[in-house]
């Protein structure tokens, strides 16, 4: 599957998927992997300070940079793989049947490529870098689309933020999942937008008919009604939302405590340990000494009181103790 | 153990003279350094002691101060290594002892280090080798000499001097002649600090037998108060008798106790004396050199020259004014006159 050959979705300017094509595609995509369990990998890539570059030099060499780093990712990635653009200059790749280590290679292969690109940008040579964020279906528990896309970009961000020029893998599942969770439970779609919604309105409009004994005429009423009942149902939702949120935050309070006691513990072993660290360190011989008054060996002065006298008696001293290490070397090694 | 390896790139010479004594162990450095600990070491006694005294090994008044919770040894006996039952831990703790005090000279990391330890006059070649086997560990060369030889080197008292170096656990006599003194010039006993302890412990004990005492508390007795003169201040000490303080006159006690180390004292000189050159006596009778912790007895020398004078017709006493360091002064002043083909060798 090539989407992306030959400008079938011509929309945009680079031969690539527009930013609601190559999401419907991801998604159908992302809906297939997580349902046959194949792995799949999301790449969202933008040009460092891409802005900036426009500001200087104009939109043209934008779109030739552009162009660029999409010849790029052509070249390497496969011809399964969708490669599309995102709102604010971005390009993301979806590369199904890969592993999340393979993320990692085909975004270092794409920053090395772009890295070596060329632009003339008003007679001067230009490079530009890439900042990738990336993100991979490989994981348990529930993973909606839109975590994945969320995972992606906020790996970008921290790319560039570091500086650009690299590939991020923010790791951040849990936390984008469990936004978008409490977002559903706090702010419920309004019911024409939802799938299915013009049909429960178009119900609720027929029971209020019905119980009310409407007719033709009376829209404006019903519509009044309709809104009430809506508005009603809404702060009954709300209610709910209110009603669970305290053992939610209990449970959580709860959370924060045992970790904290963890903290508590682990702070007291730590302070443990740096104390006997110290100890250690106290008993290590730190004394940097006091220096010999001789940096050689002296031996006896010839002007030295009876200094022939002494000579003789270095020598035999030398001698006894000679005597006495050859004894001390002959003598048996103890077992221990 | 083997010996200890040299720094890569030597800066310089540390020389030692270390006097290793049955009660102090004292070493003077070429680096200025003059330090004198108890020769008491001790090992807490379980992990229980380790972790309240946070250390692995402790010496000195240290240790004795700490010695419940301790393995407590004083390694040397009558000057030397003890042996026997428990010698390998006493060789451990002379080892640990002659380490601590090299410590304490403090020698730099880059330097070569040569020590002399002075080892009783008549110590057997055991203890000899014993001593240098744990020097060894802490000191690139070590040698071995006579301690009443190392007291009478230091003061440039070569010839014709009689030293008598009286220490805890014995009391050495050297006679220097010129040369370097054989086993006919050297003595030695153990009436020494030990056996004054011993005898003021035994005559407390009789006079007033209900004191209570440790041979600590006598040894801190002695250390203030010995004197042998007829003529000396009361000696007035308080005492636990079941738990009160009391106070005792121990004035004859103390006086009798440090007499005991005289007339033995005289014998041997007698004997070193005696058997010298006739011609020599009497000017070995006058330099008669007085060294060691013994030697701080008030009225000794007096007392030895009253006894020599009724023995031997006269003699003259003198005492070396640093009594805790006159051994190491001396081994130091050996280090460093010799030669350095000799510390390499025994390298």
């Amino acid at each position: 599957m090539s989407f992306q050959t030959g400008g079938s979705f011509g929309g945009s300017p680079k031969d690539l998927f527009t930013p609601a094509q190559i999401q419907h595609l991801m998604r159908v995509e992302f809906d297939r992997a997580q349902r046959y369990r194949y792995p799949l990998v999301m790449l969202v890539i933008g040009v460092d300070r891409l802005a900036q570059l426009q500001d200087l030099y104009g939109a043209e060499v934008k779109d030739e940079i552009q162009r660029g780093v999409a010849g790029v990712l052509r070249t390497s990635t496969r011809a399964s793989d969708s490669l599309g653009y995102l709102i604010d200059d971005k390009i993301v790749v979806l590369v199904p049947h890969t592993p999340s280590s393979g993320a990692a290679v085909v975004a270092r292969r794409v920053i090395e490529s772009v890295r070596n690109l060329r632009f003339d940008c008003d007679g001067r040579t230009t490079r530009v870098t890439v900042s990738i964020g990336g993100a991979h279906n490989n994981r348990k528990g529930e993973l909606a689309f839109g975590t994945l896309l969320e995972v992606a970009e906020a790996g970008l961000r921290v790319a560039r933020e570091g500086g650009g020029n690299r590939y991020v893998h923010s790791d951040l599942y849990e936390f984008f999942e469990r936004k978008r969770s409490q977002e559903a439970a706090r702010i419920p779609p309004p019911l024409p937008s939802t799938p299915g919604g013009e049909v429960a309105l178009g119900a609720l409009g027929d029971r209020i008919r019905e119980l009310f004994g409407l007719g033709q005429g009376d829209d404006d009423l019903l519509g009044r009604i309709q809104r009430e009942v809506v508005a009603s149902a809404l702060r009954e939702v709300h209610e709910q939302v209110r009603r669970t949120l305290p053992s939610e935050t209990r449970e959580q309070a709860e959370r924060i405590e045992l970790l904290e006691r963890r903290i508590a513990t682990l702070s007291e072993s730590l302070g443990m340990t740096e104390a006997e660290l110290r100890r250690v360190l106290a008993q290590r011989p730190t004394d940097s000494g006091v220096a010999s008054a001789y940096k050689n060996v002296q031996g006896l002065s010839a002007a030295a009181v009876q200094a022939e006298l002494k000579k003789a008696l270095m020598s035999k001293i030398f001698e006894a103790n000679v005597e006495l290490q050859r004894q001390l070397s002959a003598q048996p090694k103890s077992p221990s | 153990m083997s010996a200890l390896q040299p720094p890569s790139k030597p800066q310089g010479v540390l020389y030692l003279g270390i006097d290793l004594g049955t009660s102090r162990t004292s070493v003077s450095a070429s680096n200025g350094v003059r330090e004198t600990i108890a020769s008491y070491v001790g090992y807490p006694k379980d992990v229980v002691a380790r972790k309240l005294l946070h250390k692995d090994v402790l010496f000195g008044d240290e240790a004795l101060e700490k010695r419940l919770s301790l393995d407590f040894y004083r390694p040397l006996g009558h000057g030397v290594i003890k042996s026997g039952e428990g010698g390998d831990r006493n060789l451990k703790a002379a080892a640990d002892l002659i380490g601590e005090i090299i410590r304490r000279a403090r020698p730099r990391a880059d330097e070569l280090v040569y020590a002399v330890i002075g080892a009783p006059a008549q110590a057997q070649i055991h203890s000899k080798k014993a001593i240098l086997d744990a020097a060894r560990q802490h000191v690139h060369s070590a040698m071995i000499c006579s301690e009443p030889f190392s007291v009478a080197y230091g003061l440039d008292m070569l010839d014709d001097t009689l030293v008598i170096d009286i220490g805890a656990g014995t009391t050495d006599f050297c006679r220097m002649r010129g040369t370097m003194p054989e086993d006919a010039d050297q003595v030695t006993n153990t009436f020494a600090g030990d056996h004054v302890d011993e005898e003021l412990a035994r005559a407390i004990r009789a006079k007033y037998p209900d004191a209570q005492f440790t041979t600590r508390m006598i040894k801190q007795i002695k250390e203030k108060h010995s004197g042998v003169a007829d003529q000396m201040l009361p000696v007035v000490v308080q005492l636990p008798v079941k738990g009160k303080p009391t106070s005792f006159d121990i004035t004859n006690e103390i006086r009798m106790a440090c007499r005991s180390i005289v007339p033995p004292m005289v014998d041997a000189l007698t004997e070193l004396i005696g058997n010298f050159d006739p011609e020599f006596q009497e000017r070995l009778k006058n330099r008669v050199l007085l060294g060691g912790g013994g030697s701080m007895i008030k009225g000794l020398d007096v007392e030895l020259e009253r006894q020599m004078q009724e023995r031997l017709g006269g003699g003259k006493v003198l005492r070396v004014e640093e009594p805790i360091y006159g051994g190491a002064n001396g081994a130091l002043k050996i280090a460093h006159d010799m030669p350095a083909e000799f510390w390499e060798q025994l390298r």
